[in-house]
């Protein structure tokens, strides 16, 4: 079996197989690049990556990025920072008709730029938003739809999680990333908060009418619950951007800011510190043996000639750019109605990349297409991470098959953005290159 | 055989629990290292020496660290498109084929992280930045970490094997 591109080929047909057969994607990925290097290049080979690799990758600077990302949304989302914040925006959107909605869209859009992770934002706003909309009569499958999908945009909006793991296995600026997905994220969000009032005046029955409840006062001392998250944002972004803190130490510093804030303001305690510490602990092992793997895989692929093969074979077929990016955004749905998207972007990213770098599109602009695939992907169904987490974090509200019909004006809304965010790069692009 | 299974349970899940609990000790450390050199940095001028040395060997240490719990709750990513739907003996294949590569992978990772382990002690690495301190703790603490995760993974298995019911924190 010396032909790369048939080694290459059975190698991802083994890794899905045994995949598909319960392994866990680290190990399934781990052993069949294993397995493969050991074909391709001997045993000598094999051990001394397995020596070198798992240790070089874990001790690596830049990847300390992760767990401080982590860190900081575990304590954001202990201290309460996250209930505030949509308490504070509730109060200024619910005189509109979808309020809850909208609210919902805008309260996740700010929790996501403090936290990387797209289920603990979904599974966080079923538990403080799903209950007051079903109280207010509000459509049961569209409300957790519209959870489930705002929880997304912890993908794209900074410190986003799948642009650190994006980052990592390209080798690509994770702070470039970071500012790229700021002016897509808001674009989201923008579109929701659009399009929202348009869906309740078509669908009356999805959300009832309004009701204004609150005084001027009111809201304007529920914006005290704000600044937590704005200082949080100031102090990790404005520190990425100007230039001043690198990623990591950007983490480092909202991690640390995110437990003064808490403490200052009395909202944590010192078991929830505790928790977040393990809990940052547990999933930071978790990512990472995935991304060994995923980095094992890598190695193999392009030892064994897989990706310059199919590099030259796609970029000779006489495709285009623009074919070949419908082909990715094709695939990348499909996969995603049945593997969740830390595993799809390991197993795929090791040799799209190439092919795209290839093609001369730009990373940084490919990166943001692709977390914005992944962000459809967790709420397509019928397997999507998010619709599952809200499932799950209801307690019987909500069951799959409300999930699946309410969802749906909201994948429409996240298509019409991708192609907006294909059709105009400078969305994604501009930002970075204003970078100090 | 019930009370050896019950005996080795207790102490790998204190283990488990151990390794995590210095997991979560270093990531305290790392935030509080990491920011620290930062306000040093941009407002006294004077970083705090070695942060990006110390940072990798936490990190490292800790990412293994936090394997054995990880395995112990079932927290590793799994498609269970498939897997998720088989009942009865098919559900036991597919978990202890899941067990056999999480044993097989682990202990790749532990053979050879004891190897590396011991080339560092041998010729007592340490660290490059300003301040010198040892590596090969830390790789001793990697490779107990990735021992850790493939005895929990043989216990896990074992169990399965002897038709034991799952213990409450094995659930995913």
């Amino acid at each position: 079996m010396s032909d790369p591109l048939i080694m290459g080929a059975v190698a991802i047909a083994a890794l899905l197989a045994v995949a598909a057969a319960g392994v866990p994607i680290a190990f399934s990925i781990g052993l069949v690049g294993a397995a493969g290097m050991f074909l391709t290049t001997g045993a000598t080979y094999t051990v001394m990556t397995f020596q070198s690799l798992p240790y070089a990758a874990a001790s690596e600077y830049a990847f300390a990025v992760i767990p401080m990302f982590v860190l900081m949304g575990a304590i954001a989302s202990a201290s309460g920072i996250i209930s505030e914040l949509y308490t504070a925006v509730n109060r200024w959107m619910e005189a509109e008709r979808g309020g809850l909605f909208m609210a919902t869209a805008v309260a996740s859009a700010g929790f996501a730029a403090i936290s990387g992770s797209t289920v603990v934002n979904a599974a966080m706003f079923t538990r403080i938003a799903l209950p007051e909309m079903m109280q207010l009569g509000y459509h049961k499958g569209v409300s957790a739809g519209c959870i489930a999908a705002a929880g997304t945009f912890a993908a794209l909006i900074p410190p986003s999680l799948t642009f650190v793991i994006f980052g990592i296995l390209t080798d690509e600026s994770i702070g470039a990333l970071f500012i790229a997905g700021i002016l897509p994220g808001i674009l989201t969000a923008a579109c929701y908060v659009g399009v929202i009032p348009l869906l309740v005046r078509l669908r009356p029955d999805w959300a009832p009418p309004s009701v204004s409840r609150f005084t001027l006062r009111e809201k304007l001392t529920g914006l005290k619950g704000v600044w937590p998250m704005l200082a949080l944002v100031f102090i990790v972004l404005g520190g990425i951007y100007t230039g001043v803190t690198p990623p990591t130490a950007a983490g480092a510093l909202g991690a640390v800011g995110a437990l003064f804030i808490s403490i200052v303001r009395r909202r944590i305690t010192t078991s929830d510190v505790w928790a977040s510490f393990k809990q940052t602990a547990e999933l930071t092992a978790v990512l990472f043996i995935l991304i060994i793997a995923g980095l094992l895989f890598s190695r193999f692929l392009v030892i064994s000639g897989f990706v310059t093969e199919l590099t030259d074979i796609v970029i000779n077929s006489g495709l285009s750019a623009n074919m070949f990016i419908v082909l990715m955004v094709l695939m990348y749905l499909l996969l995603g109605m049945f593997i969740d998207p830390l595993s799809m972007l390991v197993m795929t990213v090791p040799f799209i990349f190439p092919v795209v770098k290839g093609y001369g599109l730009d990373p940084i602009w490919f990166g943001v297409i692709l977390c914005k695939m992944i962000e459809i992907a967790v709420i397509t169904p019928p397997v999507g991470l998010n619709l599952f987490a809200v499932v799950s974090a209801s307690e019987g509200r909500v069951s799959i098959s409300d999930m699946y019909f309410g969802i749906l004006p909201f994948v429409v809304i996240e298509l019409v953005v991708l192609l907006i965010l294909i059709l105009f790069p400078a969305i994604s692009t501009y930002l970075p290159t204003t970078m100090m | 055989m019930q009370k050896i299974a019950v005996a080795a349970d207790l102490a790998i899940q204190r283990l488990c629990s151990l390794a995590l609990a210095i997991a979560a000790l270093i990531i305290g450390l790392l935030a509080a290292v990491g920011a620290a050199d930062i306000f040093g940095t941009s407002l006294l001028y004077h970083p705090v020496p070695s942060t990006v040395e110390f940072s990798e060997a936490g990190l490292a240490i800790l990412v293994f660290l936090g394997l054995a719990q990880a395995q112990r709750r079932r927290a590793h990513i799994t498609v269970d498109i498939v897997s998720g739907k088989l009942k009865g003996w098919a559900a036991k294949a597919s978990l202890g084929l899941a067990l056999i590569a999480a044993m097989l992978f682990f202990g790749f990772l532990t053979w050879r992280g004891y190897i590396a382990a011991e080339q560092s002690v041998a010729v007592d690495e340490r660290s490059m930045g300003q301040i010198s301190f040892w590596i090969w703790p830390g790789k001793i603490l990697v490779c107990f970490g990735s021992g850790m995760a493939m005895l929990e993974s043989f216990r896990q298995f074992v169990r399965l094997c002897l038709g034991m019911p799952e213990t409450s924190d094995d659930q995913p």
